[in-house]
């Protein structure tokens, strides 16, 4: 099938998805335009991160879980097509998990994890990639006379920042984030927001999240799952002046988390 | 009304009073039993080898080390250093021939037949394997490889029979490191679209590391002091020390045993005693070296 809307960075067509065979996600329709930051946002279990690691096939490492229907067009292409090469769709798409994970490595060797695999280095040497993913996320300056040293040591945000300039150093056209601040201090925080916002003009954002007012604060576009269904998706100024649905208004006012 | 509130409160106060000084005791005893138990683990190995060293330390010497027995009747006099060159290479060619095995098979139980039934029925076999007696691995070596094969009694048929004593506990504690490692840092790692292979490279073995490290130590340590399945398959009770692959080997275990057992020389007894120890207390510091050298590297 040829899609039509090439202006668009990702096409999601009725896309289901269940689990052990239970239905987790019904029927998500979305389009999404380069630069922009879209909000996955509504209650624990609703299928945010499902929905997420559908987008860059990280969905099938959960035993049990599966697509059952529909299509997800990355620039046109559908990433569940037979002949596609999941290990090239996962280093386009990049992802940054909820917990921030240090690999055994040293600082230098995590950045440089997929680059290496990839041989991704664009003509540039090992030591660029690392100092620009590292000043693209504000952490090179922190850590650049231990650069050898294990990336352990790091402090929870620092680490994060790691983890989104490893993601950013496979050169990455689109990136994931599954509640990347959800274990992060209020400073910390800030910082990777105003990293979000700087990455917009780079490439589209996906982020999960369970603070409505993140969401307010970053995206453009906002997705408002529950219980596996989309209850509205507009523009984010949209969603919070205009909740369509009782659960909608509920969740964005407080009233439920 | 009044009074009766003050008569509770010196009542409880009263009966707490007593009450916790009962608790403190029960606590203070009950901590240095504890202490106790827990002294005994310090106490025993340091004691026994104490007294070892007390008896043999006399007869310690570098000709001890570096000469081979000699004397009427033979190992009265003389040294053990083709017992120390026998056990050293029993256990480094079984080492090598198991070691490849175990780590394979634990990644694979790990890393690719994970809750499959194969690797449940593996697992069970070889945990039923790593409680069988040494005696019948040697057992076995004795008759499949020395007579069966043909090995004859030989330093090769030794490390074989030690390496499948090595194999099971190996495997198991490698395949226990990796299963150790969360799912997060498998997740994290193919995020980046890299492959199996590489993350078990990259990120799983050098996480696994010092585990693997403890396991291998336990496996070579267990094996370098068993006399049994080696009594049979490759030790002999003379040797100039000359180490051939298809030629027996003294062992320090073996040595023991027999210098010990025909009442030769008990002060060599404690001597051989003290070099089989002091051998594994190096062989337990290597590890321990080797084990944050691993984690270090990049």
């Amino acid at each position: 099938m040829m899609i039509i809307y090439n202006n668009m960075t990702f096409v999601i067509r009725s896309l289901s998805i269940a689990y052990k065979g239970r239905v987790v996600l019904t029927d998500v329709n979305l389009n999404v335009p380069a630069k922009q930051i879209t909000a996955v946002i509504g209650p624990s279990g609703c299928g945010k991160s499902t929905l997420l690691r559908a987008l860059n096939r990280t969905l099938e490492l959960v035993p049990g879980a599966e697509v059952k229907s529909g299509e997800v067009y990355f620039q046109g292409k559908n990433i569940y097509d037979k002949d596609t090469d999941v290990q090239i769709v996962r280093k386009r798409i990049g992802m940054v998990m909820q917990k921030p994970i240090a690999f055994p490595l040293s600082i230098k060797e995590n950045v440089l994890f997929g680059v290496k695999f990839h041989k991704n280095f664009n003509g540039k040497s090992k030591g660029e990639i690392v100092e620009t993913s590292l000043k693209t996320v504000g952490l090179f300056d922190e850590v650049k006379d231990r650069l050898n040293d294990k990336a352990y040591a790091l402090s929870l945000g620092q680490l994060q920042r790691l983890c989104i300039a490893r993601a950013l150093a496979n050169n990455p056209e689109a990136l994931l984030m599954d509640e990347p601040c959800s274990a992060l201090d209020p400073i910390s925080t800030g910082k990777i927001e105003e990293l979000i916002l700087q990455l917009k003009d780079r490439l589209p954002i996906f982020i999960v999240t369970h603070n409505i007012a993140q969401a307010k604060r970053i995206s453009d576009y906002c997705l408002f799952l529950s219980d596996g269904r989309v209850l509205q998706q507009c523009n984010t100024l949209e969603i919070f002046e205009n909740p369509l649905d009782e659960k909608v208004r509920d969740f964005i006012t407080g009233r439920i988390g | 009304m009044h009074e009766s509130v003050t008569y509770i409160e010196t009542s409880i106060g009263a009966s707490t009073c007593t009450y916790r000084r009962w608790r403190n005791f029960l606590n203070t005893s009950m901590e240095g039993f504890l202490w106790i138990c827990g002294a005994i683990g310090l106490l025993l190995p340091l004691s026994i080898f104490g007294y070892i060293c007390f008896e043999g330390v006399n007869h310690l010497s570098i000709s001890f080390i570096t000469e081979y027995p000699k004397g009427t009747p033979l190992g009265t006099s003389g040294g053990i250093m083709p017992a120390i060159l026998g056990s050293f290479f029993l256990a480094l060619i079984g080492f090598i021939l198991s070691f490849p095995f175990a780590l394979f098979g634990g990644i694979y139980l790990s890393e690719y037949g994970r809750e499959t039934k194969f690797a449940h029925v593996v697992r069970f076999f070889v945990e039923c394997l790593t409680a069988v007696p040494a005696i019948i691995y040697g057992l076995f070596g004795y008759a499949f490889l020395v007579v069966f094969l043909k090995f004859g009694v030989s330093l090769i048929a030794g490390s074989i029979t030690l390496s499948l004593i090595m194999f099971p506990i190996m495997l198991i504690s490698i395949q226990e490191a990796l299963l150790s490692i969360k799912d997060e840092y498998r997740e994290a790692a193919f995020a980046l679209g890299v492959s199996k292979i590489y993350i078990i490279r990259r990120v799983l073995i050098p996480r696994a590391w010092p585990s693997i490290v403890a396991g291998i130590v336990l496996a070579v340590g267990h094996a370098i002091g068993s006399a049994s399945p080696v009594l049979f398959t490759a030790s002999i009770y003379f040797s100039k020390g000359n180490v051939s692959l298809d030629q027996p080997v003294m062992t320090l275990p073996t040595h023991l045993y027999y210098i010990v057992s025909e009442a030769i020389s008990m002060d060599h007894g404690y001597g051989t005693a003290i070099v089989l120890i002091l051998g594994l207390l190096i062989f337990n510091l290597c590890a321990m070296f080797l084990r944050k050298v691993g984690s270090l590297k990049q």
